[in-house]
């Protein structure tokens, strides 16, 4: 792993090497940077099993991270590609062309993120969230407990007592 | 063995942007909705087709019928809360969303789960893999109307729950390991009964091998059919069995062994022809592997020792940022958890990875192209999809 | 195609002559020991803290005055009540109880024309199972909570002898926030003016907020502050 990034290093601004097992590392690339060391794992290194693609909202540094996850079957090794971008130019390059797979990926981050991916296949067709009205659910600003009260109903007649309070109550009615 | 010639003519131009020219109202094409309470859809899922006559021209897969937003979820509740949920990811094999959710907690948080409890898990992880091949078995086969299969393969899969019900204290949703460990030992007897259960199993797939293998309609309808292409692996993301049957022994037990695999001997079922017939074989034969491995797993595990670690108090249990990837064999492929942590007591982002994800969108969309309708059940069948790791 | 491949499938009669494999009364079904049914409390064991409410990520669990239970000091006098109809019979909360009062039967079958029965307090709604032996109990080695005590050094007898030195050596930082770690901050304590004015049970750890963080990227069993109430049932959507 850490050979690899070394390797890697040479060619691409590449960041630290965040190595959380010996098989598998993560390293944060320049969003501009990331099809060539895509392409280079994938050709020259063999890291040909796109695992997975993914986001992460890092909403108190207004930064999006994306995932790519790349696995070299013959090595048993796996490395992530973190690609940060700010949370207000949310778009990126896509990758359909490299794996096929990803427009998949790409048309759910779309969706569930609100992440761009221009040129990418049927990206604005509705994945899995028919006609929702409100902002992307993955994101971390979007409240799913306050999006539930809002749409749906609780069971009538459920009310709960904090212990302590009532403790208090019952013990002391008048606060002392 | 292709069972009719389309007529190509009809076909439908391909437009600049690579997709179709489909004009519905020049009679010519139809959209069939295939799902999603149709029998040949395995859960809810549904594929819109395209059909020209008899074929198929073009084929959508449409989830999100029980998008239940686990990942989401999950960034709410503790540790421990998530524990129960990732169950519900998949229904005919759970374990797989417990065992990889687990280890990816423990990973981040530096925790080894005790050897005994890794027996008990890599255990509950073959069992599950048969019951999972049990269903697909019958679903394959009443895909192409032999209905018997699955009622026979319903049977054999009753009594791996019962023995699931007795070992972790529920038939589906076993919520059995926990991160750190695994919650019991095996109860006493279970080795018994747990034989007698493998020699039912095998008799009944005896009983499958001859009148679901050894069929002239079952062979004729999918030998040469829905092939993958060895070269679509790496472009669609194909793994597990799907792959195995186009003859790369992918399998994540063998290369990247993980629990105790490492001290089992087995080796990965290839087929080669990588058709419908040759997958549906491929998985057989892993069924008849998981319950060798199962009789591996039961002489050779610890019957003492701790089931779990020395685990912080779960109440307030908080992870030091980080994240990771963790994966495991389930009997479609490989299944995998990404975990990130900030620090706080709550995941940052669970990522679950389901084989399905890239098998019954991107892949089952392209095999779909050129088929018949009637081969089009058997055919997404054949991929072992489960949707709710699709939509999650 | 082969002869064997037409005539093989026709061997599925023989199971004309096997008897039924279904079960034959399938109402009277006993569930395994360790099965995880409908629940069950010992009312006199619990102490109403609401450590169950807590950790059910459903928010199935309610905590109920109860008839004939008295507010007192170390009893809130408060009993869960679960509905059915969110819990998804994990066990956490039978785990997680500190008295090991809560526990569940091996019970399955309940049948009730009102749904809202189906919102009951174990151990206070008398039901079939309430003194069923069988079914999910914590095993007593295991626990997700901390329960051992962190030990707390003395002076050697010897030495005690002929000093004035405190014996009572009290805890390091690491070992209070290890012990404050077991609090599950139930309030209970806190409810009652005597210890609620010597010790506040809620807070220990914020006192030492700064080795808290330091101690964590490098400690498994991170500590960390303890959890609040704001944390229950985040679970309604
Ligand atoms: S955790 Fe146990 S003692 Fe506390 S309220 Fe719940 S059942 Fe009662
Ligand atoms: S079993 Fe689980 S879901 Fe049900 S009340 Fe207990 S903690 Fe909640």
């Amino acid at each position: 792993m850490r050979a690899l990034h070394i390797r890697l290093q040479h060619l691409f601004p590449l960041g630290e090497l965040t190595e959380q097992r010996p098989d598998l590392g993560f390293v944060t690339v320049p969003a501009a940077y990331l099809r060539p060391t895509l392409l280079h794992l994938r050709d020259r290194e063999g890291y040909t099993h796109l695992v997975l693609l993914t986001a992460v909202d890092w909403l108190e540094e207004d930064l999006f991270q994306l995932t790519y996850l790349l696995s070299n079957r013959s090595t048993g090794c796996d490395i992530g590609l973190r690609v940060k971008f700010p949370r207000q130019a949310a778009h990126m390059e896509s990758i359909h062309d490299l794996w096929p797979t990803a427009a998949t990926y790409q048309r759910e981050l779309r969706e569930m993120f609100g992440i761009d991916f221009p040129g990418s296949p049927r990206l604005h067709e509705e994945f899995i969230l028919e006609g929702w009205n409100d902002i992307p659910p993955y994101r971390r600003d979007f409240d799913t407990l306050k999006y539930a009260r809002a749409n749906y109903n609780d069971r009538p007649g459920r009310e709960t007592h904090d212990p302590e309070q009532h403790m208090k109550q019952q013990l002391y009615p008048d606060g002392a | 063995m292709a069972l009719y010639t389309p007529d190509r003519s009809q076909y439908p131009a391909k437009k600049a942007d690579g997709t179709l020219d489909i004009d519905l109202a020049s009679g010519k094409y139809l959209k069939l909705w295939q799902g999603p309470n149709h029998p040949g859809i395995t859960g809810n899922m549904s594929v819109e087709l395209t059909v020209c006559g008899d074929e198929v021209v073009e084929g959508k897969t449409h989830v999100g019928y029980l998008h239940r937003g686990f990942e989401k979820l999950m960034e709410r509740r503790s540790f421990i809360q998530c524990f129960p949920i990732v169950c519900r990811i998949c229904v005919p094999e759970p374990d797989f969303n417990e065992y990889c959710y687990a280890a990816a907690v423990e990973d981040l948080s530096g925790i080894q789960s005790p050897e005994r409890a890794n027996w008990m898990r890599a255990l509950i992880l073959e069992m599950g893999r048969i019951n999972s091949y049990l269903m697909y078995l019958g679903g394959q086969a009443g895909a192409l109307g032999l209905g018997v299969i699955g009622q026979w393969t319903t049977y054999a899969r009753d009594l791996m729950l019962d023995r699931f019900e007795e070992m972790t204290g529920a038939r589906i949703y076993h919520m059995f390991i926990l991160p750190g460990g695994v919650r019991d030992g095996l109860p006493d007897g279970f080795d018994q009964r747990m034989e007698e259960t493998l020699r039912e199993i095998e008799s009944t797939m005896k009983d499958v091998h001859d009148v679901m293998f050894h069929n002239a309609v079952f062979k004729k309808r999918t030998v040469g059919q829905g092939v993958i292409d060895p070269a679509w692996l790496d472009q669609y993301g194909v793994t597990g069995p799907n792959a195995r049957a186009a003859g790369v022994a992918k399998d994540v037990r063998r290369d990247q062994p993980y629990l105790v695999y490492r001290e089992l001997e087995f080796e990965p079922v290839i087929g080669h022809d990588s058709d419908i017939y040759t997958r549906s074989d491929v998985r057989r034969r892993d069924l008849l592997m998981s319950v060798d491995l199962i009789r591996q797993i039961l002489a050779k595990m610890p019957r003492s020792g701790p089931l779990i670690a020395d685990m912080p108090s779960m109440l307030h249990w908080k992870i030091p940022r980080g994240e990771t990837y963790v994966r495991g064999e389930c009997s479609r492929g490989e299944y995998g958890y990404y975990l990130v942590t900030d620090g706080s007591g709550f995941p940052r982002r669970v990522n679950v990875r389901g084989p399905s994800y890239t098998h019954a969108m991107a892949l089952l969309e392209r095999m779909i192209v050129n088929i018949n309708i009637s081969d089009v059940a058997a055919l997404m069948v054949s991929l072992h999809t489960y949707p709710p790791e699709i939509e999650r | 195609m082969s002869v064997r491949d037409v005539l093989s499938p026709f061997t599925a009669w023989k199971n004309l002559f096997r008897d039924p494999v279904s079960i034959p009364d399938p109402l009277n079904r006993a569930a395994a020991p360790r099965y995880r049914g409908f629940h069950q409390n010992d009312v006199e064991k619990c102490i109403g803290c609401g450590t169950c409410e807590t950790i059910c990520q459903n928010g199935a669990i309610d905590m109920v005055p109860v008839e004939g239970i008295e507010t007192k000091s170390g009893d809130s006098g408060l009993r869960p009540r679960i509905d059915y109809g969110r819990c998804c019979w994990c066990a956490l909360c039978v785990d997680v109880c500190m008295t090991k009062s809560l526990t569940m039967s091996n019970a399955y079958t309940w049948v009730e024309n009102d749904p809202d029965l189906f919102c009951f307090t174990p151990g206070v709604d008398k039901k079939h199972w309430d003194n069923a032996e069988l079914g999910y109990h914590c095993p007593t080695d295991r626990r997700i909570t901390g329960q051992v005590r962190a030990h707390m050094r003395e002076l050697e007898p010897e030495t005690r002898i002929d000093s004035f030195v405190e014996i009572v050596q009290g805890y390091s930082v690491e070992e209070a926030i290890l012990e404050a770690d077991r609090c599950v901050a139930c309030g209970l304590p806190c409810a009652t003016a005597i210890t609620s004015a010597a010790w506040n049970c809620s807070t220990p750890a914020t006192r030492f907020p700064a080795s808290a963080a330091a101690s964590a990227p490098t400690s498994a069993r991170t500590p960390a502050l303890p959890a609040t109430k704001a944390t229950r049932s985040p679970s309604a959507g």
